[in-house]
This record gives structure tokens, C-alpha cells and sequence, in this order.
């Protein structure tokens, strides 16, 4: 069995799974809407300032909303003791891993879509074509960059008692540079301007950077879980 | 930060006198706290020498910004320590991961906690420096200090991190991995802070000059006391607890095994 | 000791154990979990092993099955080294811990077809289905996992276990919440896996099970191997040992 056979095969497992009951598109979305409410009461919907905060505002909903997607990416199915049945089957750890970021990428850009309708509904936004499209490669680069690392920590939290809570404590730190990256990327999109180069190489550096990271220490990081899971 | 933690753990002989249980004594080993005084007395010196050779030997003030440069001196070998120690922790946890040994996880936490407290100066030299330069105490516009503040975050994560992990052989490589994927965050902070901070430029102040080189160099050596005594002194207890804690388990089933 | 015995007792018949184990310690911080423990699993034999709660039996399961790994000693499963070649070895074992390890979302037969498509069963959902009406599920295969009894998720995942036919079988406590019939079923499969020339490790405390099943029974006290021997003597063995301690 090739490793992309396998990882094909888990990838649309993860796919069936989660279209059953919808339990982490359900969380993610509402974690979205909430927080989009929240930035309409905290920040003036109407005023000149929105123009500077609203790159922000978006990629603030998208953070909050992807965390929780790579939250549950080991956690959701049965408090995660379903991971030792695959570490228990002939595929190898990377294909594991490569297999839980695609489908946790998957769910994430399935959230991201509406919640940028709802983002561009509730700020009266408008953009260009242009701008729409770079905003939308901005954001497929730099969600993929969170899913990669995401589901690496995701993977050494999700075990331990109060893991959700650690989670966003080790994830968001060392987020900081794509995600300031990207409010700026799209900041100039928003202003009709396109990202240059510097965007597209900090943020593709970071992706790759910690694919690479995920796919070498994966393994070490589900070793030993313990009879407990 | 006293001497106290060079005694060694006391053992109860009459506890473990049974001799019976098998696996070797955890009570063996290297001695903690050996040399601490002497170390701690150094550093004193060290640091002394040091601002002794701000006051008297360096320039006072220098072109733009005037005696607060004087601060530098803290801060550019705290600066430099600080990414020593953080790539100590690197290299410790990888040597966690090939040799699945939880004494290179408390080398990874000393240095990690010896790297905070370098970091923690570098932030609030820096804070001072910018009170200075802008009026004010805190300016995410400075693209160093921010960076700075941001690895801060990530290594306070640490602790939050290999605090809240029970289990001694999974905290050692969940930390490990996250020592490793902490380092590799740094470049991308950088430039990411530089350039898509809200960063301006700070003032650029050229460090030259004999005196100057000297008195940074003094301060590079001091600080390096300063911070591997810290080194030593969270090493040695974290070597102390488990020691003890190791001890107390085993007492604890040598009387299980006898009732 | 008992390692030397072991490995003479394979080469004296000749045959190559499918599951051998030589001086393996695991460690937990200060407690040795397995203290130095020896064994091996013949082809077509099944060996019961047995011992108190917390005597090292999951422990030992768990790093047979590659989840965890040994803090000293050889071993080998079917044929290959672990952990050097634990992906390899992977493929050769079957299976069964305290969880189905089946999606609680999917249906039984996705379930199962899901684990049959990683093991590379060529047909899996066919497997599923004689497997699943074996063990008495064939009525249950498009319900939910999570809607089976405990007893029923128990057989589910003998049938997970089983869909590669593994040469090798590892199975930690695999009666539990079982009926009359279903610990029935669970020797017959246990025989006839084994009169396929293939190995069984199971760990019970099921000592009519144990002697029903196995060939060979070991007992485990504090994570050493204190008694091996027939199943029927060592189950005796094991019994005494528990009222003594009760
Ligand atoms: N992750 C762990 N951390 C610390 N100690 C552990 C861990 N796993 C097992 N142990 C210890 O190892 C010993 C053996 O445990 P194990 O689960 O192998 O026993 P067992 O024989 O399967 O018991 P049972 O019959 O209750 O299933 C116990 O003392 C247990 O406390
Ligand atoms: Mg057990």
C-alpha cells in the first residue's frame, strides 16, 4: 500500500466522519458568527477606523474559528483513542499527519468561505475581483500555514487534561508572524494594493517550515500516549 | 537564591534499609549545587566590574540619544545570551528525542528559564531605553522590542506547557517538540515584525569604539554568570525534585510491600 | 532463566517463534512496569497470560502492538525487530485493546471496510460482512458504532482486529463484557486461528477462557514472568495466587 493510497483513503474517512454529524463544522461556524457579533458591538460598523481594523477583524474570526477545527482534529472522534487505531494499522506517521492537516484544511476553508460573506455582510464591505482574489490566495496560504502547525501541537495537546486551553496557549505565539503577515496582505487588498513578494515568501517559508517540522516530529509526538490515550 | 540547594537529598537509611527492591538507587549521580556559592560570588564580581566600567570607563553619551545609552549595555548582552540559551533548548530537545532521556529535558528547562530571564531584561532595558527615546514606556512601533515581546510569549508558553503535563517522559517530548518548533518561529517573527509590524524604525545607535567594546564585552561575561547560575540553580533543583520525588515513591512501596 | 529456556525450546524444534520477547524492561519513571520479562508465541499456538491487576500484562500488549515502546530488551514479531521495523510489523498484527477503535460516527461496515482499506484487505467491505455475521452482528452492520452494546463493540473489535488476518494476534482482556456465546465464539476463533498455524497472545483474567483456549499460559506478578507452563496448571497457578492475595 503507497503512502498516498493511505493517505487518500484517510482523508476521505476524515471527509465521511465529519459529514455524518457535522460536530466540528457546526463549533467552527459558531465560533465564527460569535465572533464576528462580538467585533460588530466592539467596533464602530460605520466609521473611517474600520478601513484600518478590518483586515484584523477578519483574520481574528478565522483564527478563532480555525483553532477550534485543529482543536478537534484528534480530539473529536471518541476523546481520541480513535488515533491509536490508526497508529496501530501499517501506514506510515507522516502519511498520518500529512492525511489530519489535508482534512483539517478541508473543514477549515469550508468555514472560511462563509464566514468572509458574512464578514464582507455585517462591515458593508466591497472589493474588486482583483483584491477578492488575492485575498483568497492570502488566505488559502496562510490557513494551510495554521493547519500545519496547528495540527503538529494539536497532536501533543490533545492528551493531556486541560489540552484545549494549552492549545491556544502554545499555538497563538507562535502564530503571530503568519498571522500579522496576512492582516497586512489583505489590509492592502482591502486598499486596492496587492501583497509583493516579502508576503508571499514569509508566509510560504512558515508553511513549509513547519510541514517539514510536522512531518519529522509527528512521530515523536504520538509515542507513548499512555494505556490512558 | 541560596546555598541551601547544595545539600544533598537527606536519605532515610532506615527506610531504605530493606535493600531487597531491585533497580538501581535513584540517589546516585553527580552532586547538585556543587560550587553554586563560588559561581554566585563570581557573578557578583562579575557584575560589579562591569558597572564600575559603565561609570567610569565608557563615554558618557553619545551622539542622538544621549546618556540613556548607558542602558545598552544591559541590553545588547542580554539580547545576545538570550538567543544562546534559546538555542540550547533547541539542541536539548532534539537530544530528548534521540536519546529519550528526561536528563536533557531539565537541561532544555534550565536553559529555557535562563533564556526567559534574559529575555525578561531585554524587555524591560529596552522598555526603559524607549521611555527615554520616545517618552514612552511601551511602543509596538519599535520592531525589536516587539519581537522580543512575542518571544517572550512563546517561551512563557513553554512553562504554561511543560507545567501543565504530569507525566515525566511525555512532558520531556512534548517540550522537546515544542522547544524545537519555538526556535524555528524566531526568524519568521523577525521579519514579520519589521515588516508588517506597526513598526517605524527605531534610532540606530553605532557601538563603536574601544571603550565602548570593552565595557560590552565585560558586560557579555557577567551576564553569562548571571544567567548560567540561574541555569544551574533551576537544573539543580528540578535534579533535586525528581530525586526526591523518585525516593519518596520508592518508600511509599517499600511499605505497601511489607504490609 | 526462563529467556534461555525460551530460546532453546525454539530451536530445538526447530521452529522460529512468531513472538519473542528477551529481557524486556519498560519503565515508568521510577516503577518498573516490566521488570526483565521473556517470552515466545510459537506458530499455531496460543499463549495465555495471566496476572494480577496492574501486574504488567497491558503494558507488555501495548508494546507488542508498537503504541509503546520498551525502555530495554529484544524483540521481535514475526520475524522483524521492534521498533526498528515497526511499520513492517504493523501489517503482521491483529489488535485487541480496551476500545473498538471504530469511528463512532460511521456504520459498522464503514467501520470496518475503513481499517480492511488501511490494512489493504482486497475486498473489505465483503470481509466486513463475513466477519461481522460470524460474530453475530450481521443485523447491526449499517447501525452507528456508537449505538452497540459493550458487549457487541467488544465483538466489533475482535472483527477490526481479525479483517487483515493477522499472523499474529494480540488480544488484552478480549472477553470482557462478552455473553456466553460471545466468549464461545471468541475460543473457536482463538483455535482456529491458531490451527492455521497462526499465533495468539491473549491476556485474561478469564481463567476458564485461558485454559480453554491456550496452549501455553504464563503468569505475570509485578511485571516478572513467575510461572509458565501448560494452560490448565499455570490457570491453577493463577487462581491460588489470587485467593492468597484476596
Ligand atoms: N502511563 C503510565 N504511567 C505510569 N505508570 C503506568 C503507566 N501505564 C502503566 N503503568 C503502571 O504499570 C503497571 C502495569 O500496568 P498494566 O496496565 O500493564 O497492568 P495490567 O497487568 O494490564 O493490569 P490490569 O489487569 O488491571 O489490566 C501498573 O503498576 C501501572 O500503574
Ligand atoms: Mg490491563
Amino acid at each position: 500500500m503507497t503512502s498516498f493510497r493511505a493517505w487518500r483513503v484517510l482523508v476521505a474517512w476524515d471527509f465521511t466522519r465529519e459529514m455524518r454529524r457535522k460536530n466540528t463544522l457546526v463549533a467552527m461556524g459558531m465560533m465564527a458568527l460569535v465572533t464576528l457579533f462580538v467585533f460588530a458591538f466592539a467596533i464602530p460598523t460605520s466609521s473611517v477606523e474600520l478601513d484600518q481594523s478590518r483586515a484584523g477583524i477578519l483574520w481574528t474570526t478565522l483564527l478563532l474559528a480555525a483553532t477550534v477545527g485543529i482543536d478537534r482534529a484528534f480530539r473529536a472522534d471518541g476523546e481520541g483513542r480513535l488515533l491509536e487505531g490508526l497508529l496501530l494499522s501499517p501506514v506510515s506517521r507522516p502519511t498520518i499527519y500529512h492525511a489530519r492537516v489535508a482534512s483539517t484544511l478541508l473543514f477549515v476553508l469550508t468555514i472560511a468561505v462563509p464566514s468572509f460573506g458574512l464578514f464582507m455582510l455585517f462591515f458593508n464591505q466591497s472589493v474588486s475581483a482583483a483584491a477578492l482574489g488575492w485575498i483568497a490566495l492570502t488566505a488559502l496560504a496562510t490557513l494551510f500555514g495554521f493547519v500545519t502547525l496547528g495540527v503538529l501541537l494539536s497532536s501533543l495537546t490533545f492528551s493531556v487534561r486541560g489540552g484545549d486551553v494549552l492549545l491556544r496557549v502554545v499555538l497563538f505565539p507562535l502564530l503571530v508572524p503568519i498571522f500579522a503577515t496576512a492582516v497586512d496582505a489583505t489590509s492592502r487588498a482591502f486598499d486596492g494594493g496587492a501583497p509583493d513578494a516579502r508576503h508571499a515568501g514569509l508566509i510560504l517559508a512558515f508553511d513549509l517550515t513547519f510541514l517539514g517540522a510536522g512531518h519529522l516530529l509527528f512521530d515523536h509526538g504520538v509515542k507513548d500516549l499512555g494505556p490512558q490515550g | 537564591m541560596n546555598n541551601s540547594t547544595a545539600s544533598p537529598t537527606p536519605t532515610n537509611g532506615a527506610d531504605l534499609a530493606d535493600g531487597s527492591v531491585p533497580g538501581a538507587l535513584p540517589l546516585t549521580g553527580g552532586s547538585p549545587g556543587r560550587l553554586f556559592l563560588p559561581h554566585a560570588l563570581i557573578t557578583v564580581a562579575a557584575l560589579a566590574f562591569m558597572n564600575w566600567l559603565i561609570i567610569e570607563h565608557a563615554p558618557f553619551g553619545v551622539k542622538q540619544i544621549g546618556a540613556s545609552y548607558l542602558i545598552a549595555f544591559y541590553h545588547v548582552p542580554s539580547a545576545i545570551l538570550m538567543g544562546v540559551a534559546y538555542t540550547l533548548v533547541f539542541a536539548a530537545g532534539i537530544m530528548v528525542l534521540l536519546t529519550k532521556s528526561v536528563e536533557w529535558d531539565r537541561r532544555a528547562r534550565a536553559a529555557a528559564a535562563a533564556g526567559l530571564l534574559a529575555n525578561g531584561i531585554v524587555l524591560v532595558t529596552g522598555s526603559v531605553w524607549g521611555k527615554a527615546a520616545w517618552n514612552l514606556w511601551w511602543n509596538f512601533q519599535d520592531p525589536r522590542l516587539t519581537t522580543s515581546a512575542v518571544i517572550f510569549l512563546i517561551y512563557l508558553a513553554y512553562f504554561v506547557l511543560s507545567r501543565g503535563i504530569e507525566d515525566e517522559a511525555k512532558r520531556a517530548r512534548i517540550c522537546a517538540i515544542y522547544g524545537i518548533l519555538a526556535l524555528l518561529a524566531y526568524m519568521p517573527v523577525k521579519y514579520a515584525v519589521e515588516w508588517f509590524g506597526q513598526g517605524s524604525h527605531p534610532p540606530k545607535v553605532a557601538m563603536d569604539g574601544a571603550q565602548i567594546r570593552d565595557t560590552l564585552n565585560a558586560g557579555l561575561l557577567a551576564f553569562f554568570f548571571l544567567y548560567s547560575l540561574l541555569y544551574r540553580w533551576k537544573y539543580d533543583l528540578d535534579t533535586l525534585r525528581e530525586r526526591s520525588d523518585a525516593a519518596l515513591a520508592r518508600v511509599r512501596r517499600l511499605e505497601d510491600s511489607r504490609s | 532463566m526462563t529467556a534461555d529456556v525460551h530460546a532453546n525450546a525454539g530451536r530445538a524444534v526447530g521452529v522460529q517463534p512468531t513472538v519473542r520477547v528477551h529481557r524486556v524492561w519498560k519503565r515508568f519513571g521510577s516503577r518498573d512496569a516490566l521488570a526483565g520479562v521473556s517470552l515466545s508465541v510459537a506458530p499455531g499456538e496460543c499463549v495465555a497470560l495471566l496476572g494480577r491487576n496492574g501486574s504488567g500484562k497491558t503494558t507488555l500488549v501495548r508494546i507488542l502492538a508498537t503504541l509503546d515502546t520498551a525502555s530495554e530488551g529484544e524483540i521481535d514479531v514475526a520475524g522483524l525487530s521492534l521498533p526498528r521495523e515497526e511499520t513492517a510489523v504493523r501489517g503482521k498484527i491483529g489488535v485487541v485493546l480496551d476500545h473498538s477503535f471504530l469511528p463512532r460516527d460511521l456504520r459498522l461496515e464503514e467501520g470496518l471496510r475503513f481499517y480492511g482499506e488501511l490494512y489493504g484487505v482486497p475486498s473489505p467491505l465483503e470481509r466486513a460482512r463475513v466477519l461481522a455475521a460470524k460474530f453475530g452482528l450481521g443485523t447491526r452492520l449499517t447501525d452507528p458504532v456508537r449505538t452497540l452494546s459493550r458487549g457487541m463493540a467488544q465483538r466489533a473489535s475482535l472483527c477490526r482486529a481479525l479483517m487483515h488476518d493477522p499472523p499474529v494476534l494480540l488480544l488484552d482482556e478480549p472477553s470482557t463484557a462478552l455473553d456466553a456465546d460471545g466468549c464461545r465464539l471468541l475460543v473457536q476463533t482463538i483455535r482456529e486461528h491458531a490451527a492455521r498455524g497462526r499465533s495468539v497472545l491473549l491476556v485474561t483474567h478469564d481463567l476458564p477462557l485461558a485454559a480453554a483456549a491456550a496452549d501455553r499460559a504464563l503468569l505475570l506478578r509485578k511485571g516478572k514472568v513467575v510461572a509458565e507452563g501448560a494452560a490448565a496448571g499455570v490457570c491453577a497457578q493463577a487462581e491460588s495466587e489470587g485467593s492468597v492475595a484476596a
